[in-house]
């Protein structure tokens, strides 16, 4: 009896012996797989992300488009997005302070690549995403996707990938068809000299009280950043130094290029603008395009959904969209970037990846927002509905770039004031130009680019 | 009572004040001086270099700093005079016995209860050159539309009417304050004596309003002198820079330039020329306290 249940207990601990491992590798496997199936399995068509970053809160400072899809990618992923609002220069302005206190607070941020040399170069605050891009468990990027020039521009910095581009951002001109057919005018001028020649024709009182009610020109000549804009793209489009500078560092803006752009918008513009669009920004020229008291503009993309829009605007079927003109525009574009101390890299990479992805970037474009995807940009859907789409990669196939230099923004921010100074009559055109100039080189001068 | 208490225990009563303003004035301050003696510029890298007084040199020679000062005086002038005589005028008649007075100190209250710069964009549509009300009231008496933000010679105007109408509630409610505490007694004698409501004003209100007035003007100077949020919101200072004030040139040097240690020396010159201009008006208000101290 005892024999047998010595042989009894043997073969049960034999049998456990076998048993056990077996039961652990099955334990252990299925761990696994439920890993696999609730933290790292992605398929953005199905809306599945990984949720390993569940409970996770990131900072993003965003636009508009960007939050109408945050609670699809919260419901998704379980992570938390505080999305931050601020303008052109508020962006920059919030950027730059985070980056000083080097605390991360911020996580991600849109961006604008013209401050690549100060955020980068100087302020070392974005992380490069190659590492982030070859982990698993995150959305393609489907790089080949992206307009060259887009990825180039807005993502890469000395080779590194550094931003996924979110906005395809390029200056078209936009203009009013009825207004045109009501002046027998038959196709969107192509040169800076049409449109002005333009411009005078449906600069008139409508209504007939004396008092002139339509505009040729809706001009951005306000302290903003689209004066700087609106100058840019004139001094390319007159053969003015694409990034300001000689070889030798010397600005550039004391050139014929130079005056010529701030004599336009002083004069010539101004005649067929508004009197009170030295004091607007983009916004403001929208609003008034959308109104119906200008017949032409520069506009961003962003700001065409407006103007087509029948519930905010007037003559949302009326609207046409062309090449800038003297055939040459100015590379606008933002980007998707980290803070090199967010403390949430990973997480803020798994939204920044399923935001871009083609897929999202569709729901993005219903949305409102301006893609950088040539997929996204040449989707027979999406054109339909928003036909300023052909007209973007128009113009972004002739687009010049801001400066990438670490004194970038603070040259724009003397060009804003230069502009606005020529447009409001309180310096001539050549005297703006000079004092730009001479500022420019004052900054390169104290920042030892020369002595 | 006061003279039991030991000079270390009113030290100790006062040590939670002194805590305090030592945390969010003295530091701060004390800080500022510091930076003001470096060369610490975010833009290109956030190094701070002890750059001795080459600051205060470059600002005194900034001829955008010096216009920024005289803009800001301009200011000054424009509102300042304006809001005392208009808040008082209103808070007299506000203090009349009335139907329906409550009502109206409430309304007049109003615009000094809003965020400065909701203010601010409430008067950009306001002043909008074709949509905006004001332009509208002028077309009802045949008076062409103005560009009230975007020409040059009316921008500060119109500055000055939006603070006008914001903060002359302030010395409205100063005023209002400074007539309840007048004795009734004091214009039943001059009734009495046979004085009209003129020379009660002249004799009697004006005199005891002094130093709530001198009071206000110190707050209305120093304000207005720094006034950033309404010029900010409504025209950044522009156009040109017709309306660019010091604190918005100081701003722009700290925080679109990020030039900090300029920006915290012309910070520094301006508390100098601040308390230059207000020193005057506080020095008048004590000696009238020690003139009514030596009568009673």
């Amino acid at each position: 009896m005892k024999k047998k249940i010595k042989l009894g207990f043997i073969v049960l601990l034999i049998f456990s012996l076998f048993a056990m491992p077996l039961t652990g590798c099955s334990s252990k496997d299925q761990t696994k797989d439920s890993s696999t199936d609730n933290n790292e399995t992605v398929d953005v068509a199905k809306g599945i992300l990984p949720q390993k970053y569940k409970g996770t809160t990131i900072n993003v400072i965003t636009t508009p488009q960007i939050d109408a899809l945050i609670p699809e990618f919260e419901e998704a992923t379980g992570i938390k997005v505080n999305s931050i609002t601020a303008d052109y220069s508020g962006t920059h302005d919030k950027l730059a302070l985070d980056f000083s206190t080097k605390k991360g607070d911020i996580d991600g941020f849109k961006y604008a690549y013209q401050w690549y040399g100060e955020l980068i170069g100087s302020q070392d605050g974005v992380l490069a995403l190659d590492e982030l891009a070859k982990k698993p468990g995150f959305p393609e990027l489907a790089l080949d996707d992206y307009v060259p020039a887009a990825l180039d521009t807005y993502g890469k910095y000395n080779g590194k990938l550094i931003g996924l581009p979110i906005i395809g951002d390029v200056e078209l001109l936009v203009y009013n068809k009825k207004m045109f057919a009501q002046a027998g005018i038959k196709e969107p001028p192509k040169t800076w000299g049409e449109l002005v020649e333009i411009g005078k024709k449906l600069t008139i009182d409508t209504d007939g009280d004396g008092v002139i009610d339509q505009y040729g020109f809706g001009l951005m000549g306000g302290r903003g950043p689209q004066a700087a804009g609106t100058f840019t793209n004139l001094f390319y489009s007159h053969g003015g130094t694409v990034g300001y500078f000689d070889q030798a560092m010397k600005a550039q803006f004391n050139t014929p290029a130079g005056t010529k752009a701030l004599s336009l918008m002083a004069k010539d513009l101004k005649a067929i603008a508004p009197p009170d669009s030295n004091t607007w920004d983009h916004a403001e020229m929208v609003n008034a395009f959308s109104q119906g008291r200008v017949a032409m503009g520069l506009i961003w993309p962003g700001g065409a959904n407006e103007s087509v829009n029948p519930s905010k605007s007037k003559v949302a079927s009326d609207v046409g969209f062309a090449l800038s003109p003297n055939n040459s525009s100015l590379l606008g574009g933002w980007a998707m970037g980290i803070n090199k101390y967010s403390k949430n890299p990973e997480a803020t990479y798994l939204f920044f990846s399923w935001l871009t992805h083609p897929l999202t970037q569709v729901k993005y474009a219903q949305a409102g927002g301006t893609p950088a995807r040539e997929s996204t940009l040449n989707n027979e859907e999406l054109v339909k509905i928003y036909p300023w789409f052909p007209a973007i990669a128009e113009n972004l196939a002739v687009s010049k770039p801001f400066s990438k230099l670490p004194e970038s923004e603070e040259i724009i921010r003397y060009m804003t004031e230069a502009a606005n100074d020529a447009v409001s009559g309180q310096k001539t055109p050549e005297t703006a130009a000079q004092e730009l100039n001479d500022r420019t080189d004052k900054l390169m001068k104290d920042h030892g680019y020369y002595k | 009572m006061e003279k039991g208490i030991k000079k270390w225990e009113r030290f100790i009563y006062l040590l939670p004040a002194i805590t305090i303003m030592t945390i969010v004035v003295l530091y701060p301050l004390l800080n500022a001086l510091y930076v003001s003696f470096h060369q610490w510029d975010l833009a290109t890298g956030g190094k701070m270099f002890f750059i001795g007084w080459q600051n205060y040199r470059d600002t005194i020679k900034d001829v955008y700093f010096w216009s920024g000062i005289g803009r800001a005086l301009l200011f000054v002038l424009m509102v300042v005079p304006v809001e005392l005589v208009l808040g008082t005028v209103i808070a007299i008649l506000l203090n009349i016995d009335i139907k329906g007075q409550r009502f109206f100190r409430l309304i007049f209250i109003v615009p000094m209860m809003i965020t400065p710069i909701v203010v601010a964009l409430l008067w950009r549509i306001i002043y909008d050159a074709q949509f905006g009300i004001l332009n509208w009231l002028l077309s009802l008496f045949d008076i062409p539309a103005q560009v009230w933000l975007g020409n040059p010679q009316l921008a500060m105007f119109s500055v000055a009417m939006l603070d006008i109408w914001q903060n002359t509630p302030f010395i409205i409610l100063l005023v209002l304050a400074g007539l309840q505490a007048i004795p009734h007694e004091v214009y039943q004698a001059a009734m009495v004596d046979g004085a009209g409501r003129w020379q009660s004003f002249r004799f009697i209100t004006l005199p005891y309003l002094k130093n709530t007035l001198l009071l206000g003007a110190i707050f209305r100077v120093v304000d207005s002198f720094r006034i950033f949020d309404t010029i900010f919101g409504l025209t950044r200072g522009g156009p040109g820079r017709a309306t660019e004030v010091i604190s918005i040139y100081t701003y722009k040097t700290g925080f679109s330039l990020f030039k900090l240690g300029l920006s915290a020396c012309q910070s520094f010159l301006l508390l100098l020329i601040t308390l230059v201009v207000t020193i005057p008006l506080v020095v008048s208000i004590l000696r009238s306290l020690n003139a009514r101290k030596a009568v009673s």
